[in-house]
């Protein structure tokens, strides 16, 4: 029976060749950037680290199978954020607003609550769109929907976002 | 005032992760949890093999009918020939639902293709199942293409549709179905000019083929005990009349944002609802129902 990882999107299998990368080399290359991904996906970086981490491991487990080892981790990560604030996200985000505040400006806290209410699909094109400086098209085939739908959404979320600046 | 978002998102989300680079992440870690979950697995299989095994022992020795077989069954004798809806390897032509859904394709007679698509949608706060039924006939013969997309939540709505098709040997063929039948039908009598015959649903489907062209039919649902549950006819249109939608009272509050993004909340839940099963049928579409609507609650909750 797939998960919901696999729905989102099934690794690409077998016999196409990927660059030869061992996978240390892989976490060591990547681990980073998908924290900060996870970061800003879930608000907590002690939860964000947890995310990451069991994200590693399901690419581990496929690794011989993965052939965009990246692109695969990378929708994991958000398919895993999005579980996580379905069951516990609202209480750990006034948590995280705890945090941020000690260190971070009015207006910075003010984004990231912002960030943090928009519903999973628009909080996650708009990170990866203006965090990851990922194309329309990589949007797209990360989150398994159609450009049009990337641009769409992208377009609501910065209007919500521009509304409620104001 | 301008406000250059797109700007101040990226100052604003490279603050949030500035501190995120220390971390405490290691490959080795990783190793390690996946050498627990193998562990775990091997465990998990070992038991469920020992618990196959005890299943399988103790239906022999109680001489058990078979124990997958769930459907419900007819308890009575329904009047006239029985006729078998046969299940076909999904063939999906284009679906006429833009979001994420669960489709289910038979056969009626060799002659007709029927293909039913169950997804949701949400009215005002409130989820509601909405399913499309499409008619076709089996190749080469021509399509008889009926597509009709009805809302309906149990009984609330239900439909009979007509359609035919020009079959080259047979002539002339006419098709009658009747969808929307709640979970609690058994099966279908269907009343065809003198002759009758009867059919269980699937996903809440019935088609007979008719040769009956002065409009003299008639299906009545049962449950399993031979109860009747509902009655169509020329004279007696299918029950439950026009959709009725009700309002969510914490929806009316929402701003326009949040109405525009709460459909996204409902897919998102539904794909995972639709993810955990392989071939959905009608009970495991109903438990996603209550699954979507409580996440909905909870994210219209969080802006109440």
């Amino acid at each position: 029976m797939p998960t919901s990882d696999d729905v989102e999107m099934a690794p690409p299998r077998a016999a196409v060749a990927r660059p030869a990368v061992d996978f240390d080399q892989f976490f060591t290359a990547v681990g980073p950037s998908m924290l900060r991904l996870a970061v800003l996906m879930v608000g907590s970086r002690e939860v964000a680290e947890d995310i990451v981490q069991e994200s590693f491991v399901r690419v581990y487990e496929r690794w011989d199978h993965v052939v965009n080892p990246g692109g695969y981790m990378r929708v994991v990560v958000i398919n895993r954020c999005r579980s996580w604030h379905r069951f516990r996200g609202r209480a750990h985000r006034r948590r995280m607003l705890g945090d941020l505040s000690t260190s971070h400006d009015d207006r910075t806290i003010e984004l990231a609550d912002l960030l943090a209410r928009l519903p999973h699909r628009r909080r996650a094109m708009v990170v990866l769109r203006f965090f990851e400086q990922l194309s329309t098209r990589e949007i797209a085939t990360a989150m398994n929907v159609s450009e049009g739908t990337v641009k769409s959404t992208i377009h609501r979320a910065l209007a919500q976002l521009r509304q409620e600046l104001t | 005032v301008t406000i250059d978002i797109e700007r101040e998102l990226r100052l604003a989300m490279t603050a949030i992760t500035a501190a995120a680079s220390d971390s405490a992440l290691s490959a080795e870690a990783v190793r390690y949890r996946v050498r627990q979950r193998h562990r775990r697995r091997l465990v998990m299989r070992s038991a469920m093999a020992c618990g196959v095994v005890a299943t399988v022992f103790s239906v022999a020795a109680t001489g058990h009918e078979d124990a997958d077989d769930t459907s419900i069954k007819p308890m009575t004798v329904p009047a006239g020939d029985r006729v078998e809806l046969t299940p076909k390897q999904p063939w999906l032509p284009l679906s006429p639902l833009d979001k994420p859904h669960s489709s289910t394709t038979f056969g009626v007679a060799g002659r007709f293709t029927i293909t039913v698509w169950t997804s949701m949608f949400v009215y005002a706060g409130n989820v509601v199942q909405q399913r499309c039924v499409s008619v076709a006939g089996t190749d080469p013969v021509a399509d008889a293409g009926t597509t009709n997309c009805d809302q309906f939540k149990g009984k609330e709505r239900q439909t009979t549709t007509r359609a035919t098709l020009d079959d080259p040997v047979l002539g002339p063929l006419d098709l009658w179905l009747w969808s929307g039948l709640s979970t609690d039908v058994a099966y279908v009598e269907f009343q065809d000019g003198d002759s009758s015959s009867w059919e269980q649903p699937i996903d809440g489907v019935v088609a007979f083929v008719t040769k009956d062209r002065q409009g003299r039919t008639a299906g009545v649902s049962y449950d399993r005990d031979g109860n009747e549950i509902d009655r169509v006819s020329p004279l007696a249109p299918p029950p439950g009349g026009p959709f009725q939608p009700s309002v969510n009272p914490k929806w009316e509050h929402l701003s326009q944002a949040d109405r525009e993004a709460l459909p996204e909340i409902a897919s998102d839940a539904l794909t995972d609802c639709l993810s955990r099963y392989n071939s959905p049928d009608d009970a495991e579409w109903e438990g996603c129902l209550p699954r979507v609507q409580a996440a909905v609650n909870e994210w219209l909750a969080a802006r109440a």
